[in-house]
């Protein structure tokens, strides 16, 4: 026989065992098992199974079939073996016998352990998958979408079943992603990362990074290659806002020390020779704490009175009552101040420089009104009478941006300039709520 | 809210207005109580219940830190009782349950009458001096065939299990969860069995307190049995012919008998 077989008491006492299991149990010295409890045969463990799951089953059901037990062997090591059972019954229905069949599992138990290992490692890899931030999406030898997880559909707005078999161009507009398509026909193996632009379901472009993982040749066939797709909209937003920041705080650091030149210009004009030193040392502190003040508000908003009386504030010393400004109280958001004082800054440092500042007479007047149906705009000016004469600048350079270019794209203002001949002038237009925003 | 009754699968039968409640052990659910509740339901009134993660019960209440301990349990019980309202209760619990009960009759005492244990066991693993029968590695061992018969490919548990013949005085909702519970469950109960140790609340128990010793019990060896008759004040020890760890499944007609005396003594006050 190929398994063991036991004929058991309605207990469990053994009354006659083949030869198989006396062999396993007790291959040198064929002591008889006949006498013997069932459960006892069985490692310890498999005794405290036995007898709080198996003899339930039997009794309560009548049968049991391939049970993962270990047999107790001489040598102390176990033999795994499946345990199967069926009660017999005597002619008035009474329990009788029970006949245990008991096959080795020893070839079957490394099977399993081997595919629950496996079956661990898959699910392991799968809940990878699902919690994943980054898309992975894998294709099969002809670039058609074979796999797409949850962060996938979120990116790119298709369920799988949408993209299922469809061709990896699929995920591009026209003319996109040809770099990493060609990439992906020409390598066949290896990896590669390659920035391009995708198109989602809804037609946004995406900026993306891709992480390609391509299959290794098997029999002259490529085998699923694995692409990680990563948004990298914010990487780009960031980069280009750092681009942007780098050429303003050059730009910002230029006029600073513009001012600087300024200040020394017409302090010495004004003072004797023993007072410069410290007028000077004390209006350029002012001028210091003020750019640490607009910096510190940025981040909160500001009213517009504090804002032009802070971007004027280190001239006052220096030009007594040449900078007027008046108007009602606005309120602006943190990105609005930031646009609007960075021009009243700019326009400072011109008229400073080339402007009705430059001289000993000129005005700047700074005023601003609610004005448009129902008052909800904001007009802005800032008008220079008495300087020098005006000539129309040369090139239009960082400055000009500040001064029109930042104020129309970010708060879809309208800026207008003037080079009159009594004076340079500015005027912004702009909606409140586009200010407060 | 749910109640203990919902949340144990509590069920109550039976002719009498004494109430014995039966608590099932490690392995089952009190589909094992089934000969035992058929003949004390004429006398009796009788409670079922499954333990929280066993059988019937809610499986989502299985609170893995309330029942990293047997007092996790013993508080259901005294739930589910005042949910019912019993006095002078007959407590029969199987093997772990044993220690149970004795938790449940330490905590309400004017609530229980007596306890009757079967195959009792107050804790698993040696100890200097104490002969639990089991040593560490052995828990290890029964948690990987616990795992290879819930979680193996061929051999699986649930399956087996499906379709219980012939078990008139029980619903079909009970034959079908017979022995079947989540895989999980089953391990963490396993490790809150067989790392107990409640050689002290068995000490305390001041309710008479009957011992039913099976022969050859591998789980709760006679050693043990006898260490709680000479350790326990009012104990009651009756070694049955029966074999094995679950007599009152096994040889009922041996079990019942030996339990009516007992239980048929009028209460004390």
């Amino acid at each position: 026989m190929p398994c063991g077989i036991a004929v058991c008491t309605s207990e469990g006492r053994i009354v006659s065992a083949n030869q198989r299991l006396t062999d396993w149990i007790n291959p040198t010295q064929n002591r008889p098992l006949e006498g013997e409890m069932i459960a006892t045969l069985f490692s310890k463990a498999g005794q405290i199974y036995f007898q709080t799951h198996v003899s339930l089953l039997i009794a309560v059901q009548g049968y049991i079939s391939e049970i993962a037990m270990n047999l107790k062997r001489p040598e102390r090591d176990y033999l795994p073996v499946f345990l199967s059972a069926q009660t017999i019954k005597d002619a008035d229905e009474n329990l009788n016998q029970i006949i245990f069949a008991i096959f080795d599992a020893s070839d079957r138990q490394t099977y399993e352990r081997e595919l629950n290992f496996k079956r661990q490692k898959a699910q392991e890899l799968a809940s990878l998958l699902d919690i994943s931030p980054d898309a992975i999406v894998t294709i099969d030898a002809h670039h058609r979408l074979q796999s797409w997880n949850p962060a996938a559909k979120r990116l790119f707005g298709y369920s799988q079943s949408e993209v299922l078999d469809k061709h990896l161009r699929f995920l591009f507009g026209d003319e996109q992603g040809e770099e990493l398509l060609a990439a992906i026909k020409l390598e066949k193996s290896g990896s590669f990362i390659c920035e391009t632009v995708c198109q989602a379901s809804d037609g946004t472009e995406i900026p993306a990074e891709f992480n390609v993982s391509l299959g290794f040749e098997h029999e002259g066939k490529m085998a699923t290659s694995v692409l990680i797709i990563r948004d990298i909209t914010q990487r780009k937003i960031d980069e280009n806002n750092l681009k942007m920041l780098m050429r303003e705080v050059d730009h910002r650091s230029k006029n600073l020390l513009a001012i600087v030149q300024s200040i020394a210009r017409q302090t010495k004009k004004h003072s004797s020779s023993e007072q410069f030193l410290q007028t000077f040392n004390e209006r350029i502190d002012s001028l210091a704490q003020n750019q640490t003040m607009l910096v510190e508000n940025n981040w909160t908003g500001m009213g517009l009175s504090e804002l032009v009386a802070a971007q004027i504030k280190h001239l006052e010393s220096v030009y007594r009552n040449r900078f007027v400004a008046s108007g009602p109280q606005v309120w602006l958001a943190p990105r609005a101040a930031q646009a609007v004082g960075m021009a009243l800054f700019e326009l400072s440092t011109n008229a400073i420089k080339y402007g009705a500042a430059s001289n000993d007479t000129g005005v700047v007047t700074i005023n601003w009104q609610k004005n448009g149906p129902d008052s909800n705009h904001l007009i802005l000016s800032w008008i220079e009478t008495g300087g020098p004469a005006v000539l129309s600048p040369k090139n239009t350079g960082f400055g000009s941006q500040v001064i029109r270019g930042i104020l129309e794209s970010q708060l879809e203002a309208k800026v207008n300039t003037d080079f009159l001949e009594s004076g340079f002038s500015w005027q912004l237009t702009v909606s409140l709520a586009n200010l407060q925003r | 809210m749910t109640t203990a009754i919902d949340r144990n699968a509590v069920a109550v039968t039976g002719q009498g207005t004494i109430p014995m409640v039966f608590v099932h052990g490690f392995g089952c659910d009190r589909t094992m109580w089934r000969h035992l509740a058929k003949e004390f339901s004429k006398t009796h009134k009788v409670v079922l219940y499954d333990l929280t993660g066993s059988g019937a019960s809610d499986l989502t209440q299985y609170d893995l830190d309330k029942y990293s301990s047997l007092q996790g349990h013993a508080d259901d019980l005294v739930e589910i009782m005042n949910e019912l309202g019993l006095k002078d209760a007959i407590l029969v619990g199987h093997s772990v349950s044993s220690m149970i009960v004795t938790l449940v009759a330490n905590q309400i005492p004017d609530k229980v009458d007596r306890v009757v244990m079967i195959g009792p066991s107050p804790r698993y693993i040696n100890d200097t001096d104490y002969p639990g029968g089991f040593a560490i590695e052995d828990l290890d061992e029964l948690l990987g065939t616990l795992d290879a018969n819930f979680l193996g490919w061929s051999s699986q548990m649930a399956p087996a299990i499906m379709g219980v013949p012939e078990c008139p005085d029980l619903g079909e909702e009970l034959k079908n969860s017979f022995c079947r519970t989540d895989p999980d469950i089953a391990s963490h109960f396993a490790n809150t069995v067989f790392r107990s140790d409640h050689r002290e609340d068995a000490k305390a128990l001041d309710h008479p307190a009957l011992l039913l010793q099976c022969s050859q019990d591998i789980i709760a060896d006679i050693p043990v049995g006898l260490w709680m008759r000479d350790n326990m004040k009012d104990a009651h020890f009756v070694q049955l012919e029966a074999t094995g760890h679950c007599p009152h499944v096994s040889a009922p007609t041996e079990t019942i008998a030996a339990m009516m005396p007992f239980v048929d003594q009028v209460p004390a006050a």
